[in-house]
Formats: C-alpha cells, sequence, structure tokens
C-alpha cells in the first residue's frame, strides 16, 4: 500500500511543515494581518500591491543618519576605499534655502518610480521592475555598463568596485554590477511589513507600507497630508513620497 | 571444477553487493570521497531533494530556473533555493573548520574542480549557512521569545525600538 519513496515522505513533512505554519498566520490577531500582506512563499508577487515609503522631513533629525547605517547593515555594506567608490543605497541630502537660511536634512534612495528610466536604458535587461513595484538589478544579467546610474535623476545607484567577501545570505552581491536600494525586498518577502531604514529611524520618520491598499497607514497619511515626489515634473510616479517641505 | 566455480561466482556476487550498498548509503551518510579524493562534507539534512543520480545531472537546470522565479517573481521556496543547499550543504569537517567556497573540502568545489567546471555563484552569494545571520537577529530583539511569529506581532504593535528612542531624547 505504502509505495511512497523516501524522498515523496521527505517532500510530504515539508508540505506539512508549511501548512500548519499557514495555519498559525490566520490564527494570528487582527492587526497582524492587517498590517502585514503575508503570501505564500510559492505565490508570485503581483500588482495587487505597490510597495513605497513616506519620508517626512520634519521629523528627519540634524546629523541623524541611522537609516543609513542600518541599511548597510542589513545588507551587508562595508565601507572599503572611501566614498567615492563605495556602493551607497541610502544618502543623506542636505537642504538649504538661500534666501531664508532654513536648511533641512532628508534620506534619498532609489526611489522606485512606476516609470523607472533605469529599466528604460539598461540594455540587456538587468534593471527591472517587480510586480509589486519594486525596482531591482538581476545582477545575473547585469554587465556594469552603467547606463541607469547615468539615467538616474536620482543618483540613487552604485557600482560594486570591490571584490566582496561575506556578502550576507539573503542580499547577493558582487563587483562589476550596479546596485541600489531593493526597499529590503527580503524582508518584504517574508512578510516583515517594514524596511530596515524604517525600522532603525528613531523619530519614526520613515514609513513603509502598500500605496495600492487605501486602509494601509502610508495610504492613510497621504490621504490625509499629501505627499510629494522629488522631481514630479519627470512624470516618473515614484514610490517614495516625501512630507514636511 | 563446478564447485569451485560456484563459490566463485557467489564470492563475486557478495562483493558487488556489498560495494552496491556502501556507495548507496555514502549517498548521504558519513564523509564521503570523490573522484579526486577529496572528502566532501557530510550534509545536514537526512534526503537530498532529488535522487542523487538525478541532482547531479540536472541541477544547474534547478537553480536557474529558480534563480529566475525568485528574482523577477519573488517566489521563495526552499525548493532548488541555492541558500537551502548551502545550509545543508556546508558543514564544518572533522576538526570543525568549514571550508570556503573555491577550496577543496567546499561542497560545490570538490565535483567542480574534477570536471574543470567554473563556478561563480560565490563571487557574489554567500557560501556560509544563513543560521549565524538569524541567530544575530534573534538576539537583538528585545521581546524575543524563541517564536518569529510572536516577535513580528511584538514589533508591529508596539514598535519597542522607536518607544525606547523617545523616551531617551
Amino acid at each position: 500500500m505504502n509505495s511512497e519513496t523516501p524522498i515523496d515522505q521527505y517532500r510530504r513533512r515539508l508540505l506539512g511543515g508549511s501548512v500548519a505554519a499557514l495555519a498559525g498566520l490566520t490564527l494570528a490577531p487582527g492587526v497582524f494581518l492587517q498590517t502585514v500582506q503575508a503570501r505564500p512563499a510559492d505565490e508570485p508577487v503581483s500588482d495587487r500591491n505597490r510597495w513605497g515609503l513616506l519620508i517626512d522631513t520634519n521629523k528627519c533629525a540634524d546629523g541623524c543618519n541611522r537609516c543609513v547605517t542600518a541599511c548597510n547593515e542589513e545588507n551587508g555594506l562595508k565601507p572599503m576605499h572611501g566614498p567615492t567608490t563605495d556602493p551607497q543605497w541610502i544618502r543623506i541630502v542636505k537642504v538649504k534655502s538661500k534666501s531664508t537660511g532654513y536648511q533641512f536634512q532628508m534620506p534619498v534612495m532609489c526611489q522606485h518610480c512606476e516609470h523607472p528610466p533605469c529599466v528604460d536604458v539598461c540594455p540587456t535587461g538587468a534593471s527591472f521592475k517587480r510586480a509589486d513595484g519594486i525596482v531591482l538589478v538581476d545582477r545575473h544579467i547585469c554587465i556594469g555598463c552603467r547606463y541607469c546610474m547615468m539615467a538616474c535623476p536620482y543618483k540613487a545607484r552604485s557600482l560594486v568596485h570591490e571584490t566582496l567577501t561575506d556578502q550576507k545570505p539573503y542580499m547577493p552581491r558582487g563587483k562589476g554590477t550596479v546596485e541600489s536600494c531593493t526597499l529590503c525586498v527580503h524582508k518584504v518577502d517574508r512578510g516583515d511589513g517594514t524596511t530596515a531604514c524604517a525600522e532603525a529611524c528613531p523619530e519614526q520618520a520613515i514609513l513603509f507600507g502598500d500605496l495600492n491598499d487605501s486602509g494601509s497607514e502610508i495610504s492613510r497619511r497621504l490621504e490625509q497630508y499629501g505627499g510629494r515626489q522629488l522631481r514630479a515634473d519627470l512624470g516618473l510616479n515614484t514610490g517614495v513620497r516625501y512630507q514636511g517641505f | 571444477m563446478t564447485i569451485r566455480l560456484l563459490s566463485r561466482s557467489l564470492l563475486t556476487m557478495a562483493i558487488l553487493l556489498w560495494s552496491l550498498s556502501l556507495s548507496a548509503a555514502s549517498d548521504f551518510r558519513g564523509p564521503s570521497r570523490d573522484a579526486n579524493g577529496n572528502v566532501v562534507p557530510t550534509p545536514k539534512g537526512e534526503q537530498c531533494i532529488r535522487p542523487t543520480d538525478e541532482i547531479r545531472r540536472t541541477h544547474p537546470e534547478l537553480l536557474l530556473h529558480k534563480r529566475d522565479l525568485t528574482m523577477h517573481q519573488g517566489i521563495r521556496t526552499k525548493d532548488a533555493s541555492l541558500k537551502e543547499c548551502i545550509n545543508c550543504h556546508v558543514t564544518p569537517d572533522s576538526s570543525g573548520k568549514v571550508a570556503r567556497a573555491g577550496e577543496p573540502g567546499f561542497f560545490c568545489s570538490s565535483c567542480h574542480q574534477s570536471v574543470s567546471v567554473k563556478l561563480d555563484c560565490f563571487e557574489c552569494h554567500s557560501d556560509r549557512p544563513e543560521s549565524a545571520d538569524g541567530e544575530r537577529l534573534r538576539q537583538t530583539s528585545p521581546h524575543s521569545s524563541g517564536t518569529p511569529l510572536v516577535d513580528r506581532l511584538l514589533s508591529l504593535s508596539n514598535n519597542p525600538k522607536a518607544v525606547s528612542q523617545q523616551k531617551v531624547r
């Protein structure tokens, strides 16, 4: 009767485990289900979600760069040979009004455009936008030509100049390929519902969420207070929005 | 004459059966050696995701297919995931040392070197199991209860890190 091979039994055990884990998810309190759009690991991402960030520059504390260090730590970016060649996924941009002297700072990373110029110019198809709006580089295909770096109006991308070792298992990175903020795609896929920079910000100036979900915190805050895109005139419809300036 | 022939053939058959059972057992258990005599690390799991002869032939296609699914569609199942291969197959040798990619004792290198197929996965991908990072993440969670789901719920409901920071200020 039992015609299962050891492999079938092994697979059955694996499947059983994942079903039990899913059952655990549905038993969790409603707030959890509402906040984290848990997607089964075998289901492709879809355009039901559009992930984005909302950054409040009023809350962004002068001189703080905790989001940058958290990003570097999370994704395994280490200082190598100085700022001219070191990859940088988030930059702290300081803005000062010449007439009034008013100044503030804000983090600028890949803006995860709906119509990304980096994808338009990529000659190999390595630069692409996922269905859920996250713009990524497929390093398997990237040839390091850096057209995307030139096309990006936000200066968001970096080329890896050095041979790397001890990369994070969830964030493969290597010499000769271009990279930028992935919106912590490994965390998004895991259902964490946040990014390393948003978690690290002591002032909670960065909010991660689903722009397509009208009930999400990010959508409600955008509806209530509005939000600006950097270089909105380019019509790129960015996934990262700013408030406070 | 016939008795001697019979006993010899019986002996040959016994040796054949014994060696067959040995090779079958060495697929998953105990340190085995490749064609060059390199020690291949013992995997952690009890069973590979595919039968040995199949995985030896098809692992490049499996990994390539999974690579595109993960990269472009965000499908992160454990089956045919390079990360899971590493988690299972990269283990310490008898002296407790874990070989790095490219070294003879590294699981992939042991075979790839003998067939002269260059392996460039590990120029980008980690050649280490992910457990070390997982442990680090759990330790930093202030409300760690050992259950990732509970941790996640807690961190979402009352973001303890942000609250403690506000108190400091």
